[in-house]
């Protein structure tokens, strides 16, 4: 213990009050985690012109406690639909994409139409 | 930090900090520590320190890697400020915990004097160290779908030859090729010690192998042939990481 400097007991004071804090917050989340599966809410932004059409910007939300892994966008409009697939959404966050669709998109409906679990 | 680079650029490691469950991830700051303990105990710089100087070393070192586990990913915008809190918190712990580990080691061996230590010939500190080495290669592979491939695809013959390749190298690294004075920490004294030693290793890095792979959820509701697949594919690094890497890591 001796031939610990200012600088060390500083790098054990943050350590200790790091891990202490951060295992704590792990246990409290792993408590209070609750088991609800994922759905999803779609946001669809306006549409934009674009050389290849109308580029929309779509916002996926998970608001499960569990994450949800290969999910599928789907964007349909009248006739027109245009996808993507995210590889991960964490529980309670969001992701964002973006579709493009030929032709002007009117009333545009996102909707995730499949999705595994991890 | 080297000893632990290749996991912050893995991405199964990234998906595994908000796939795993909180408890699992506490489970694994509790297992962290405790090999820190035992690997600082038996291998630190200080070797003559007290318990009590081996768990402040220990904990400097935790909060040193989770500072540079959340430093590193957020350089490499693994993430940022629009992340969910349990979601940045879990993949700096995941991260943090084995970069933690590779600042244990890295101190221990980049920073000593050059002088000769005593060996540590007994029983706990050698199994402690055979430990820390098995995790210290195992862990660098464990958390990458690569392993379930490869079990998937192998055959029962070829997980016999990995089990007996595992086996024989452990052996050879420990008693046969004069590695890194290997001669000081494995008794040779008949072959009845060389064979409790081979199976003994092999037996730790079996069982860190298996270890690990619960830990990132590969044994969760599979079938039993397919976890002892994943474990024995496992194992082979590991078996690698408790007779080489544990005589580097005396």
């Amino acid at each position: 213990m001796k031939n610990k400097n200012w600088l060390e007991w500083t790098v054990f004071a943050v350590g200790l009050a790091l891990t202490l804090s951060i295992f704590s917050y792990l246990v409290y989340l792993g408590l209070h985690r609750g088991e609800q599966p994922p759905t999803f809410r779609v946001t669809i932004g306006a549409p934009e012109k674009v050389p290849d059409g109308y580029q929309m910007k779509v916002e996926v939300y998970n608001q499960g406690d569990l994450t949800a892994q290969n999910v599928q966008v789907e964007v349909s409009a009248g006739p027109q639909k245009g996808n993507f697939t995210v590889d991960f959404i964490p529980e309670h966050s969001g992701v964002k994409g973006w579709v493009v669709l030929p032709e002007p998109p009117e009333r545009p409906k996102g909707q995730v139409v499949g999705f595994t679990a991890p | 930090m080297m000893f632990s680079l290749p996991l912050l650029y893995t991405m199964e490691m990234w998906w595994s900090g908000f796939i795993l469950h909180p408890l699992r991830l506490a489970g694994l700051m509790l297992a962290t520590f405790v090999l820190l303990l035992g690997y600082n105990r038996f291998a630190g710089l200080r070797q003559d320190d007290s318990w009590t100087e081996v768990v402040i070393d220990s904990v400097e070192e935790l909060g040193i890697g989770l500072i540079l586990s959340a430093t590193m990913l957020t350089l490499l915008n693994r993430i940022n400020f629009e992340d969910a809190l349990p979601e940045a918190v879990c993949k700096i712990v995941l991260e943090g915990m084995l970069v933690a580990i590779g600042v244990s080691v890295g101190t221990a061996q980049l920073g000593t004097s050059g002088e000769e230590d005593e060996p540590r010939n007994g029983w706990f500190p050698q199994l402690t160290l055979g430990v820390c080495g098995a995790v210290l290669f195992a862990a660098n592979v464990g958390p990458t779908e690569e392993v379930q491939v490869l079990a998937m695809e192998a055959t029962p013959w070829h997980l016999v030859g990995l089990m007996l390749i595992s086996f024989l190298m452990g052996g050879i690294v420990l008693y046969f090729s004069d590695f890194h004075g290997s001669g000081r920490y494995a008794r040779k004294e008949s072959p009845v010690d060389i064979a409790t030693g081979c199976v003994l290793s092999y037996v730790i890095s079996f069982l860190v192998a298996a270890a690990i792979l619960w830990f990132f959820g590969r044994l969760d509701d599979m079938p039993l042939a397919f976890c002892i697949a994943q474990i024995t594919v496992l194992a082979f690094p590991a078996s690698l990481g408790a007779s080489a890497g544990r005589l580097l890591v005396q």
